[in-house]
């Protein structure tokens, strides 16, 4: 028996282990994404890699024809989690499994086969199947024509010119049209061609490149080769960027009808379903020239504008101004071309302006109107010397295609006043040391290029005459900056705590005034007198107290006690009045004879000629004090 | 009798003009010294050099305040003092109003943000509402670490009142503790509505247009850019391109590199 158990116990452990380890285990899935594709296309597979712990993956194994194929790698882990021990963080993740997806390039007809191959986890191998797959041929027809040209041929393109690409669909013949339109047109992916968009908002979509792009297509008939034809076309513009040779192979795969009814198994049972297959045009090459910009006389200046235009210069900022102050100018350039190729004269690198003024070397970004007609550059610049007239004609160069040459034009000059300042002269500079702006100046006057300049002066003064500061009020110093000046929001709760109580206060009184019964509103009127009693009669109960006031007092205290305990106007204490009180139930008869009996001993020893007695008069005192407690 | 007394007095009297010169003659710190010697510098480098030294050290000072939670506003004016002898008039402009934020009422930064105003070029500032600052003077013009302290005096006060209120009955001392109360309301209100409906201004500190929408691409609202140094409301923080408010009222976006948040 106990055998028994004990190979049951075995067995459940070494289930339990197998179990473990299956779990655990690391295991490799091999899935087909594509069965079959038409050539040129790409066929793909994934293999799945499950692992236990994160491990290296070695897939160089897998190839065709010798070279390894390209794939992409993706990873997901199920659950996670992480810990941080002496301030490192491990983290640990069950269940990683990571995704191979290979592609196969089918570049022939026929059947393919992936070889078999060797994935390496770790040090361990393990062995994939070989994957087979079929490629079938394009399915051509002459009913299905894809055109894709130029739409306004030029013999030669330079950059910036803007060529427009009609992508034309010829079918006919077919049951409906054609449907899953997927255009392959490559110029749409090159960089060197940037795409402009359509202004107006696209009529539909359609898949190029795996994509979905919005167009604005037409629809019609067309005669191609003595056929008629349903057309189907749109139009792309592109705007040139570079010089090259470029050449594309545009293409179309569509789905269509081929007229035939077949049975599906669906689910509801089996359907009927229109016959579909999938039919493949492809475009002549579209073949570009784009010729580069003549590199002979190629003027200093030039910055890339290709197109016609002028410059405009125009001040921003007063142009009476002293010696060290900016003035701002707007750089207007209008006219034909792309605004992308447009760039602001490079200001900061012409002698004429950088002996005279200080520019900064800052990039400057321009600005395109809102018709497109001109594009404003703002440059900032300081005039160096007061013997300063006018800002320079600025020049800007672009190469004009239509008369195929570079041209220079330049802007109008703009007279400036430059004053001295009452001191020294300022010179701000945006980067230059001034040693070298002296140095610049100086040889510019040396040189004697602008004509409004008095080149013996145009450079000494710069670097040591300094221009009086503005005035303002001196700095601080002192304790007065380690000083905390933020708002200090916890002085909220501090001013918060007196309306607490206040509240609290409040509530009380509230509570205590809410329901207060006959008997408790009796006691604390009770309470009340006898404590007023009790302070009135503090100077009696001295040591020696003064015996000629003891007994008036006293009465006139137990007088006024019991008007504060019974709210009533009493001129003296008889035994009407103690009646009164017994019979209102106001004190019991007991207490009220023992009053009377008080009172009554209180004004004989009051007027009686006997000699003041302390100890009786305590006594007594103690005596009163004992009943109006209890009264 | 009387020289025993003169000569006491005397040596009193020299050991405290001692301790004072010990214990209360401060150095000039070294912010301040770099300061000056911008003020007095006699080439433009020298000038530069100093002023860019004393900002150096100010900003310093600034960021470890900032680091422990503190702000000052001096140390806000005199940052804006070096700003603005660097002609970096947006800058200069942006820390006096801090400093004014943090200290209303405070002539010596007024006077310099006055000065920095009235230098700007091509500036338009955002209308605000006088009679609005005026009625809600204790909103606007006093600021908020004074208006705590308001606050607490004010609750204090109120709780004083109320007790001889509650207690003796007092009329006159329950009225006072009525307004008190009433007063502790509207700085609580104040004080609420600057935290959880904040109005940002920001200053511009480099001259940029103000666009139509959030985009380089879009058309400014103005033909100029607007000047360094404009002040203009926010409206909404916290995006790449703030949207905010000019004069006469336009809205329009500037990107968020060419503005200083008041905060």
């Amino acid at each position: 028996m106990n055998a028994i158990k004990r190979i049951k116990y075995i067995l459940a452990i070494i289930l339990s282990i197998a179990w473990t380890v299956s779990v655990w285990a690391e295991s490799i899935d091999v899935e087909k994404l594509t069965d079959s594709c038409i050539v040129g296309e790409s066929l793909f597979f994934r293999v799945t890699v499950h692992l236990d712990e994160e491990k290296e993956i070695d897939v160089s194994d897998v190839k065709m024809s010798g070279a390894p194929l390209s794939y992409n790698e993706s990873q997901s882990s199920s659950s996670s989690f992480s810990f941080t021990i002496n301030g490192r963080t491990i983290k640990q993740a069950s269940g990683l499994e990571k995704s191979f997806v290979f592609e196969v390039p089918a570049e022939k007809t026929g059947v393919i086969i992936v070889p078999s191959a060797t994935i390496k986890i770790g040090e361990k191998p393990y062995t994939i199947e070989s994957q087979t797959f079929m490629v079938h041929e394009k399915p051509v027809s002459d009913n299905f024509k894809l055109i894709v040209k130029i739409a306004n041929p030029n013999p030669v393109y330079y950059p910036t010119q803007i060529i427009e690409i009609n992508c034309r669909l010829y079918y006919r013949d077919f049951q409906g049209s054609p449907s899953d339109l997927q255009y392959d047109l490559p110029i749409l992916a090159d960089n060197h061609f940037l795409l402009i968009p359509d202004p107006e908002a696209p009529k539909g979509y359609v898949v190029i490149n795996n994509q979905k792009f919005g167009i604005n297509y037409d629809q019609g008939t067309e005669k191609l080769g003595g056929k008629e034809y349903n057309v189907f076309f749109f139009k792309l513009k592109f705007r040139l960027m570079n010089a090259g040779e470029f050449s594309f192979n545009n293409s179309v795969k569509a789905q269509v009808e081929t007229g035939r009814v077949m049975r599906q198994r669906g689910f509801f049972g089996t359907e009927l379903v229109r016959e579909k297959k999938t039919i493949f045009a492809e475009s002549p090459v579209l073949n570009i020239h784009v010729q580069a910009l003549p590199k002979e006389n190629v003027p200093q200046e030039f910055n890339g504008a290709i197109g016609d235009f002028k410059i405009r210069v125009i001040p921003s900022s007063d142009t009476d101004i002293k010696i060290g102050d900016p003035i701002t100018l707007s750089i207007e350039i209008s006219g034909r071309g792309s605004w992308e190729f447009v760039k602001c004269p490079p200001v900061d690198k012409m002698p004429a302006l950088t002996d005279y003024f200080i520019i900064s070397s800052d990039p400057v970004a321009g600005v395109v109107s809102e018709d497109g007609s001109r594009k404003t550059f703002i440059v900032r610049m300081r005039v160096k010397s007061k013997t300063v007239k006018q800002i320079p004609p600025i020049p800007f160069t672009f190469f004009n295609l239509v008369k195929n040459e570079y041209i220079t034009v330049h802007s109008d000059p703009v007279p400036i006043k430059v004053f001295d300042s009452s001191g020294n002269v300022e010179v701000v500079d945006f980067g230059k040391p001034p040693e070298e702006q002296g140095a610049d100046a100086q040889k510019l006057s040396d040189q004697g290029d602008l004509k409004s300049q008095e080149p013996s002066k145009s450079a000494a003064p710069v670097q040591n005459d300094l221009p009086e500061l503005i005035p303002i009020r001196d700095n601080v110093n002192g304790p007065i900056l380690e000083q905390d000046h933020s708002p200090g929001y916890k002085g909220i709760f501090f001013s918060l705590i007196p309306i607490f109580l206040i509240g609290m206060i409040w509530i009380i009184q509230k509570i205590r005034n809410m329901n207060v019964s006959e008997k408790r509103l009796a006691k604390i009127r009770q309470r009340t007198a006898y404590q007023i009693f009790k302070n009135a009669i503090s100077h009696l109960e001295r040591k020696n107290p003064d015996e000629t006031i003891f007994y008036r007092d006293l009465g006139q205290h137990i007088l006024h006690f019991l008007e504060n305990r019974f709210l009533v106007k009493i001129d003296d204490i008889d035994t009407n009045l103690i009646q009164n009180f017994i019979k209102q139930n106001r004190i019991s008869s007991d207490l009220g004879d023992s009053l009377m009996a008080k009172f009554e001993r209180i004004q004989h020893l009051r007027y009686s000629k006997e000699q003041f007695n302390p100890k009786e008069a305590r006594t007594i005192l103690k005596n009163v004090k004992e009943v109006l407690k209890k009264c | 009798m009387l020289k025993k007394f003169l000569k006491f007095g005397l040596c009193v009297s020299i050991f405290f003009y001692m301790a004072n010169n010990v214990l209360c003659n401060e150095r000039p710190d070294e912010s301040l010294f770099w300061y000056h010697k911008g003020i007095s510098a006699k080439t433009h480098q020298e000038r530069l050099d100093a002023f860019e030294k004393a900002l150096e050290l100010y900003m310093i000072q600034y960021n470890e305040m900032k680091n422990e939670g503190k702000t000052n506003a001096f140390l806000c004016y005199n940052i804006g003092n070096c700003y603005f002898n660097l002609k970096q008039t947006g800058q200069a402009i942006y820390y006096y109003e801090i400093a004014l934020k943090l200290l209303p009422q405070n002539a010596l930064i007024s006077e310099n943000l006055k000065t920095a105003l009235e230098k700007r070029s091509g500036a338009i500032d955002v209308k605000h509402n006088e009679i609005k600052e005026i009625l809600l003077f204790f909103h606007y013009k006093i600021s908020t670490r004074d208006r705590i302290r308001i606050m607490i005096w004010l609750s204090v006060a109120a709780f004083l009142f109320y007790l001889p209120a509650i207690f003796r009955q007092h009329t006159l001392s329950r009225y006072l503790s009525i307004i008190m109360f009433s007063l502790f309301g509207c700085i609580a209100l104040s004080i609420c509505a600057e935290s959880y409906f904040p109005q940002y201004e920001g200053v511009v500190v480099h001259p940029a247009y103000i666009r139509k929408d959030a985009g380089d691409a879009f058309t400014p609202i103005v033909p100029d850019p607007l000047g360094e140094g404009s002040i203009v409301r926010i409206i909404t923080p916290e995006n790449e391109w703030l949207k905010v408010e000019i004069g006469e009222g336009k809205r329009g976006y500037i990107r968020k590199d060419d503005l200083k948040v008041i905060i």
